[in-house]
């Protein structure tokens, strides 16, 4: 097994771990190896010295537990009758509240996403623009007016040069988008799992 | 062996590999090794306590083109090295006197 095998392997078997102490320890455990392979061992027998990935995840829960830093288990709560009552009485109230923020979410990611597309159609637009004065500046090199050819030129090379910078710009937004929707839907996806832990 | 003087056996032997120099995770295991065998995920759990508790301090510092962690002891943790001399006197005499009782018997 590779150091970087090993190493993806164990922090998949420490997910449950807060990311900062898996982390810490991931790099304590990267470079044991590179310890290691420095001495004389291939990265196989490094990998190897370190021990079964399952041994050292057991002692690493072993360690959390005798020190308190276990995660408890969430227990789960049964819910009250009354609850219930006030779940179904209210339930006029959630399930527009709910609907609400479901649509206010929705218009905020087409909103968002709209701006995007318009970007891309303006980016998408200079390229063509770029080629259609360069047409024109051609044609009209033809016909003689050299001022319109000039002119046509520039419009054409300043069109050019901004859709460098706009496909940039642009894919930065996207990204950023991107990962702003990926985040919120997290959160939400997120949220939900809590609710239904706590039941 | 009751776990918490195995724990404190432990951090004491962990804190004399470093009580004359400085170093990194590796090599204490090494040092450590015709006496004691400690797995990594110990000496992580150690290592850290003991900086938590300012028995030794964490320096990262470049070799061979990557970064290695080294542990330097504190004043604290040269106590605490001391504290357990002091202690193991004591066990000392306790185990001696227990051992006579039995071999009287």
């Amino acid at each position: 097994m590779t150091k970087n095998v090993f190493i993806i392997y164990l922090k998949t078997k420490l997910s449950t771990m807060p990311e900062k102490e898996r982390e810490e320890r991931l790099s304590f455990y990267r470079e044991m190896i590179d310890d290691r392979i420095e001495e004389g061992m291939t990265e196989e027998e490094a990998v190897a010295s370190v021990g079964k990935i399952d041994d050292i995840v057991r002692d690493i829960l072993a360690e959390q537990q005798s020190t308190g830093q276990e995660q408890r288990p969430r227990t789960k709560k049964r819910r009250k009758a009354w609850e219930i009552v006030l779940l179904v009485l209210g339930s006029p109230l959630w399930i527009v509240l709910l609907a609400t923020a479901f649509v206010v979410v929705l218009s905020l990611f087409i909103s968002l996403w709209s701006i995007v597309a318009s970007l891309w159609a303006v980016t998408v637009a200079l390229p063509v623009a770029s080629i259609g004065s360069l047409g024109a500046c051609l044609m009209s090199l033809f016909e003689g007016n050299f001022v319109f050819t000039f002119v046509m030129l520039g419009i054409s090379a300043f069109c050019a040069g901004l859709f460098v910078f706009a496909f940039f710009g642009v894919r930065y937004v996207t990204k950023g988008a991107w990962f702003f929707t990926k985040k919120t839907m997290e959160g939400i996806v997120h949220s939900f799992y809590r609710k239904e832990d706590k039941q | 062996m009751d776990i918490q003087m195995k724990k404190g056996l432990l951090d004491v032997c962990v804190l004399s590999t470093i009580k004359n120099s400085d170093s990194y995770g590796y090599e204490m295991l090494k040092n450590m090794k015709p006496y004691i065998e400690m797995s990594e995920s110990t000496l992580y759990t150690i290592l850290k306590r003991l900086e938590l508790s300012g028995m030794l301090t964490v320096y990262t510092m470049e070799h061979g083109g990557r970064l290695r962690k080294y542990y330097h002891i504190t004043k604290a943790g040269l106590g605490r090295i001391e504290d357990f001399q002091e202690e193991w006197r004591e066990i000392m005499d306790i185990y001696r006197y227990v051992m006579r009782e039995e071999e009287t018997k």
